[in-house]
């Protein structure tokens, strides 16, 4: 009997083991290396080259905060990328006529240690690969052969694509496709446009959070609120897109010490076509409804630059048709207040004249830059991200029917009026 | 068979059982499906499957009153014969261990792709199944409270969850209302049936209800409740993605929930709370349907006790949930599923039976 038992208990014991160490494919914390940006870049074997430069090495050097005596190998090697010494594969084969890369993606992610204890002070914050390669996130895999951390997507914040990167749709394409498949990858993470390639963007380090993926993050995170940032994440991206084949995605300027994101990159049929400065960008942003502290500085009153913030904003369209032509006007109401004037100048910024005059001059500025950002999107770029069609589709979708078989030409005759409402609320604590 | 009093279920599980059977995993992808063919009209589709669904529930309603205090089996028996009778109700049989099936591939495979990424689709079958077993083998009364624990808790997280998401939705995504055409709209209805699946269950549960009379107000808050929460998940997804979007999007309900940031540090990436929420889900539909198939071939071969069937059916389960090849093969398989085997098995014997019962009883008659 007890023999009995002992041999139930064994057959249940090995059976529990089977099902008890469900665990198996979890990850340490530690183990994990989390990408915290990426940046394609499309593939050019001569930049890619200057990366391999002394002079880089020693840019390199300085700010990922090498000790000097740390030399990095030189090994020459020929076209496979074989060492001839060694007869070992060292490096990515470069390219032939042959094998000609896509993409250069470059990876960035934490240095978990230094946020532990017992961190030595001089310990690099981040690491940054660049690889060659034909998929984007697929990097990963190539990545997995040299790091001994698990790559995780999860929390990835930004993805950076190079500006040459985007002058091809197929590759724009690409890129967006295997973002919004990857089931690691956030909606949230944004998307921007580098003024150069995205490995100079991610490779800077800038002064006040020196690890560029969540630097990048927080000022797009921000722009909810500032206007002269528009925030891009993938899923709106992917959106617009879908909807217009065209969408806005926010630029990234780099710099020696710090990364500038300003303006907006505008695309059509998944190109590139053209910039958004800060003031069409600023102008875009209260067209969407998107802005809330806007800050327009170029109205003059006797000598003085106002400013003028705004610190509430509806947006609000509206379909009329006139003579059997759409007509989309935005209604503009827009609260905001006069942060600066001269000090015992004799104006009060409140009283009336001085009042009236600011919103007057307000309004006609808001309106003139409207109009320009509408004729520059309407002709010269062509691209419809002020989402008409989509709004057309929504409340006239008898009459979209009619015009979305050659959107691109109906796009230019429709007339986009902007009404702009400007009030002067406040002067902060002096008249 | 004797069904002593404890093993009889109150009015308030019964509403329960409702909500918990119908609510499955049709709900993850869903939106997507549904969008394909009523595009932004979907909320009006899931609303109109709900009325259809809870009209067909009131037919069968209907049909079981006739002779509340026996199963549909006994009914099968009586209007077909002994044996045209078993083969019907080995039908019913069949029926729920495929939509069994349904249940714990879906289940694996969402499991597979966003929790455990490199444990085998068979082990998280066996394991899903067995728990589920485990529980099966207990009485109907067991089970309902079990789900009376577990439902609250998920319609309240799911609540709560669509309050963070509500900030960045777009609601003019909902637009134009009712562009589509009209048989679009009926296919829409079509491809939410197996959604609301599983009421059907309830054709064997009529003996173990304690209070007939309040079955169908019971029923009405079970649809009730499984409609709103299918709307509120269908109109947020739609807000948010828009349709066209939504379209080629396999787990639609998942990308919803999966980034929703809760206080920046507090939750952040909730999905696999969500894909935990939807075991649980799956696991209360999946535990009535094995308990249901066990009541069944419990009373055709006229055993006491249902718990030996309840594990008999598991290695079938464990096959048929492996045949399909990826999800797109088993959402093929579901709507034949849902628009040619449940059409038949829902709606037109419980019809027929009915039919034949009353030709019978007139002819006793007279």
């Amino acid at each position: 009997m007890k023999q009995k038992r002992g041999a139930v208990l064994a057959i249940l014991m090995v059976f529990l083991a089977f099902f008890m160490s469900g665990c198996w494919d979890r990850v340490e914390i530690e183990d994990r290396g989390y990408i915290l940006a990426l940046g394609v870049d499309k593939y050019d074997p001569s930049d890619l080259n200057k990366y391999e430069s002394s002079e880089y090495i020693d840019l390199d050097r300085k700010t990922q905060k090498f000790s000097p005596e740390q030399k990095k190998p030189d090994i020459k090697t020929d076209q496979k990328g074989i060492d001839p010494q060694t007869k070992r594969k060292v490096k990515p084969p470069l390219p032939s006529s042959k094998n000609e890369y896509k993409f250069a993606v470059t990876v960035l992610f934490p240095n978990l240690r230094t946020i532990g204890k017992d961190s030595k002070p001089d310990e690099q914050m981040r690491f940054l690969f660049v690889r060659p390669t034909n998929n984007v996130v697929g990097v990963r895999n190539y990545l997995e052969r040299e790091i001994n951390k698990r790559l995780y997507y999860g929390y990835l914040k930004v993805v950076v694509l190079g500006r040459d990167l985007v002058e091809e749709p197929g590759y724009v394409r690409e890129v967006l496709d295997a973002l919004n498949r990857e089931s690691d990858i956030p909606q949230n993470t944004f998307l921007l446009v580098s003024e150069t390639t995205a490995r100079d963007i991610l490779n800077t380090m800038p002064l006040v959070q020196p690890v560029t993926g969540i630097h990048l993050f927080e000022i797009s995170k921000n722009a909810s609120i500032y206007g002269r940032v528009i925030d891009t994440p993938l899923s709106q991206v992917v959106n617009s897109f879908i909807d217009s084949n065209c969408a806005v995605i926010s630029r990234v300027e780099p710099g020696v010490e710090t990364l500038k994101v300003a303006g907006a990159a505008v695309f059509k049929n998944f190109r590139f076509v053209g910039w958004l400065d800060e003031r069409q960008l600023q102008i875009y942003k209260l067209l969407m409804g998107k802005a809330k502290h806007t800050f327009i500085d170029d109205l003059k009153y006797k000598s003085t630059y106002v400013p003028f913030i705004t610190t509430e904003i509806q947006s609000k369209k509206k379909i009329k048709s006139e003579k059997g032509r759409l007509k989309i006007v935005y209604n503009l109401r827009i609260e905001g207040e006069v942060i600066e004037f001269v000090f015992k100048s004799g104006y009060k910024v409140l009283d009336d004249p001085m009042r009236k005059y600011i919103q007057n001059e307000l309004n006609k500025i808001i309106k003139k830059r409207a109009d320009d950002l509408i004729y520059l999107l309407k002709y010269r770029y062509n691209a419809d991200v002020l989402g008409v069609g989509d709004f057309i589709s929504k409340k006239r979708s008898k009459d979209w029917e009619k015009l979305k078989k050659n959107w691109d030409d109906e796009f230019k005759k429709i007339d986009i009026e902007v009404v702009p409402d400007v009030k002067l609320r406040r002067s902060g604590t002096i008249y | 068979m004797i069904i002593n009093d404890n093993d009889k279920i109150s009015s308030f599980q019964c509403f329960v059982l409702f909500v918990s059977v119908m609510i499955g995993i049709g709900i993850m992808f869903m939106p997507a499906s549904v969008a394909k063919t009523a595009e932004q009209n979907g909320w009006l589709a899931v609303l109109l499957g709900g009325i259809l669904s809870f009209a067909v529930f009131l037919l069968i309603f209907k049909i079981i009153m006739s002779n509340p205090d026996i199963t549909f089996i006994e009914l099968l028996n009586d209007a077909f014969g002994k044996i045209l009778g078993i083969f019907f109700s080995l039908i019913y049989v069949l029926y729920f261990i495929i939509f069994s099936a349904f249940e714990t591939r879906l289940i694996a495979e969402t499991a597979k792709e966003f929790l455990f990424n490199l444990t085998p689709n068979e082990v998280l079958i066996i394991t899903f199944l067995l728990t589920c077993a485990y529980i099966s083998r207990y009485g109907i009364e067991v089970i309902a409270r079990i789900c009376e624990i577990l439902m609250p808790g998920i319609v309240v997280i799911i609540v709560v969850l669509s309050f963070f998401v509500y900030q960045r939705l777009d609601f003019s995504n909902l637009l134009p209302i009712l562009n589509i055409p009209f048989l679009k709209l009926i296919q829409g209805i079509g491809t939410t049936i197996f959604s609301f699946l599983g009421f059907e269950a309830f054709l064997f549960f009529m003996p173990y209800i304690r209070r007939k009379d309040k079955l169908i107000k019971s029923a009405f808050f079970g649809f009730l409740v499984t409609v709103l929460l299918y709307e509120v998940i269908i109109i947020f997804a739609t807000a948010d993605f828009g349709a066209k979007e939504m379209q080629t999007m396999i787990w639609p309900t998942l990308n919803l929930f999966r980034d929703v940031t809760v206080l920046e540090v507090v939750i952040e990436r909730p999905e696999s709370i969500i894909v935990a929420l939807w075991m649980i889900t799956t696991y209360t539909t999946e535990i009535i349907f094995l308990m249901t198939t066990g009541l069944i071939l419990a009373r055709i071969f006229n055993t006491k006790e249902h718990n030996f069937f309840v594990f008999s059916q598991l290695p079938f389960i464990y096959i048929l949930s492996l045949i399909p090849q990826n999800i797109s093969e088993i959402q093929k398989f579901m709507d034949y599923f849902s628009y040619f085997f449940a059409t038949f098995v829902v709606l037109f014997l419980p019809l027929v039976t009915y039919t034949v019962l009353s030709i019978k009883k007139k002819v006793k008659k007279t």
